[in-house]
């Protein structure tokens, strides 16, 4: 679980876009966030508080705006290790 | 040839070398003597020697002191790939003068001709000095001419010893015997090899014989009375989809005797001298004159006329302002006098996502995370790249396009030549030229200029800028001749080209750039179904990479 990762890129536009949050948001709510691609699953289930940092960068006529969600969760093993979920939404523009 | 001094002695002592042997070893044939036998294998040792000490010098010149340039480069690989040549005609000797001693009778060997088979050997070798030296391509072809006798002469012998197994007798001395004429014959493939490197030492190209002879013969009939030495050949692409393409001008003489020597397939270039026809009575002078065309078996070659001029692309790169609106503004003057002057009303059918299945594989060799799975993302099916060009072959087969027009076929800015002085357009590279859908051209130039992995702000608007401008003129085009379905066969055919495109592209952050704007386009493709085609619109912004 430690090096499962999970990646997937797109290009959406401003409508297309909600789709995703809102499939995000959905899971949050449900506390079950599942990805999963050929074979593989993988299933985050944010318990406890969540971390939330925002951070928005400008260079070049790029806007990049980074989301970062970090909790804790109880491994099988009752480790605690991070599950930490990335979302870049990039925007060229 | 100061600079090659060393060299020059080197090559001189191994070709007098490996001539002695080939002489020792018709001795050995005609009277068969063990000191003989063993003068020719020591012998070996020591040419196998010179080829190491020529292969020193050759790396340390490459590698080491002063400068050298193309020529004295050339020259240096040719003498490199001609002494390991030498050195395999000695290993021939050695393996016929141990054949002889397999022979139960040494005067078997009497009833065959293989005195002119050392003629030849020797009359060839004889000549590699001097037409190295002196830059005399006849007689680097009279080299490579020996390896065709040769193989006649042991055609001749071949037959005879198999008529002669046939009765059952001597099949030892007869076996042996037809290997002795195999290693000659092997020694004329060793001297094509020579004649070769020897003409790619003057001409600067890595020219087989055959492509050498229809570059010669295609000179010939034009009435270029030079000798080839004097004609300079530029290989301007290299070897590209199966061509060699090369331009070939006389020295010291300008351009005015400039032509495109082009040779590959028979299919290929026979079809481009038929679509230059096709062009010429549409708009005459859009493509280059055929000065020549040769055939050989499979093969083709084609002299056209060389336009000097830029190609669009050089344009965006490098001229002024003034220039590239000049250039641009023919441009599109050019393809619309094409378009209204070829255009025919007739519905076709609609082929670009056909055309990307034919290639994707090549995209996913060079990246294979594009060729990603279905991905389910917190309940929201992602699904995979096969899975979405499937349901896109789907809606292409709904599609038509309402006229025909002649296309280029390949229309990139790399296509197109503009010259100046003339003030116009010239179109090269037309053996895909056919009736089609202009919007194949469209697509293509878009993506042409789009995937140019130049990320100078400067250069980059400019791309930008020919993009969304030829976008605007391809939309009015379409406008004017109620081209309902444009804005789809656009989508398609840019997707297309942007996936495919992506197989040429090894920057990873550019290829991961335009495989998904054609992912992106193919998802409002499909977000579309069950709505009319013709209210579908391609976004401007999709052609535009950084810099707005």
């Amino acid at each position: 679980m430690a090096d499962e990762k999970f990646r997937h890129e797109s290009l959406q536009d401003k409508e297309s876009i909600g789709k995703y949050l809102n499939a995000l948001s959905d899971g949050f709510l449900n506390g079950k966030l599942q990805f999963s691609w050929k074979d593989k699953r993988l299933v985050l289930e944010p318990q406890s508080l969540i971390k939330f940092d925002v951070e928005t960068k400008k260079k070049d006529g790029e806007v990049k705006m980074v989301l970062r969600f970090r909790w804790e969760q109880a491994s099988e093993s009752s480790m605690f290790v991070d599950g930490p979920l990335v979302i870049e939404a990039k925007e060229k523009g | 040839m100061h600079a090659f001094e060393g060299l020059e002695q080197k090559i001189q002592f191994m070709v007098l070398e490996v001539a002695k042997q080939v002489d020792e070893t018709l001795k050995v044939l005609v009277a068969p003597e063990a000191a003989q036998i063993e003068k020719v294998a020591s012998r070996d040792d020591y040419i196998d020697n010179f080829k190491s000490v020529i292969e020193n010098t050759c790396f340390s010149r490459l590698h080491g002191q002063a400068h050298l340039d193309k020529a004295g480069i050339d020259f240096v690989r040719a003498v490199n790939i001609i002494s390991n040549n030498l050195e395999r005609i000695s290993d021939f000797s050695v393996n016929i003068v141990q054949q002889v001693q397999y022979l139960s009778d040494s005067r078997f060997l009497d009833q065959y001709e293989y005195r002119p088979f050392f003629r030849q050997i020797l009359g060839a070798l004889d000549i590699v000095v001097r037409s190295l030296f002196h830059r005399d391509l006849s007689l680097a072809l009279r080299i490579c001419r020996s390896e065709f006798i040769l193989d006649k002469l042991y055609k001749h012998n071949f037959d005879k010893i198999i008529v002669q197994l046939q009765s059952g007798r001597e099949a030892h001395n007869l076996i042996t015997t037809l290997f002795i004429f195999r290693y000659l014959e092997r020694m004329g493939d060793s001297l094509l090899n020579i004649g070769e490197a020897v003409i790619f030492s003057v001409v600067g190209e890595k020219l087989k014989i055959n492509q050498f002879q229809a570059l010669r013969e295609s000179l010939d009939n034009l009435g270029f009375d030079l000798p080839m030495r004097e004609v300079e050949f530029e290989s301007i692409w290299g070897t590209r989809s199966g061509c060699r393409i090369g331009k070939v001008s006389s020295d010291g003489q300008g351009d005015s005797t400039g032509v495109i020597f082009k040779e590959g397939k028979f299919k290929k270039i026979a079809q481009e001298r038929e679509n230059i026809q096709l062009w010429e009575a549409i708009l005459p002078g859009l493509t280059p004159k055929v000065f020549g065309f040769q055939e050989s078996r499979d093969n083709a070659s084609i002299l056209l006329e060389f336009l000097t001029g830029c190609t669009f692309q050089e344009i965006v790169f490098n001229d002024d302002k003034e220039t590239f609106e000049d250039a641009f503004f023919l441009v599109q003057e050019t393809a619309t006098m094409i378009w209204q002057k070829t255009l025919q009303a007739r519905v076709l059918p609609c082929t670009f996502v056909e055309q990307l299945f034919s290639r994707i594989e090549d995209a996913f060799v060079a990246h294979p995370d594009f060729n990603s799975p279905q991905v389910q993302f917190c309940g929201l099916k992602v699904p995979s790249t096969m899975e979405l060009l499937e349901q896109l072959r789907e809606v292409e087969q709904e599609i038509t396009s309402p006229f025909s027009v002649f296309i280029h076929g390949d229309y990139n800015s790399n296509n197109i030549i503009y010259t100046q002085k003339e003030q116009r357009i010239h179109y090269i590279d037309v053996h895909r030229s056919k009736d089609g859908d202009y919007l194949q051209d469209v697509s293509v130039f878009l993506v042409s200029n789009f995937r140019i992995p130049i990320f100078d702000k400067v250069v980059r608007c400019k791309l930008n800028h020919v993009g969304l401008h030829f976008l605007h003129f391809a939309r009015q085009f379409a406008q004017e001749h109620q081209d309902a379905t444009f804005e789809i066969r656009l989508a398609l055919g840019l997707i297309r080209s942007f996936v495919s495109s992506t197989r040429f592209e090894l920057n990873e952050e550019f290829a991961t750039a335009m495989f998904i704007r054609g992912i992106y386009l193919a998802e409002l493709v499909l977000a579309h179904r069950g709505q009319p085609w013709e209210a579908f619109k391609v976004p401007d912004r999709i052609l535009r990479y950084r810099y707005y």
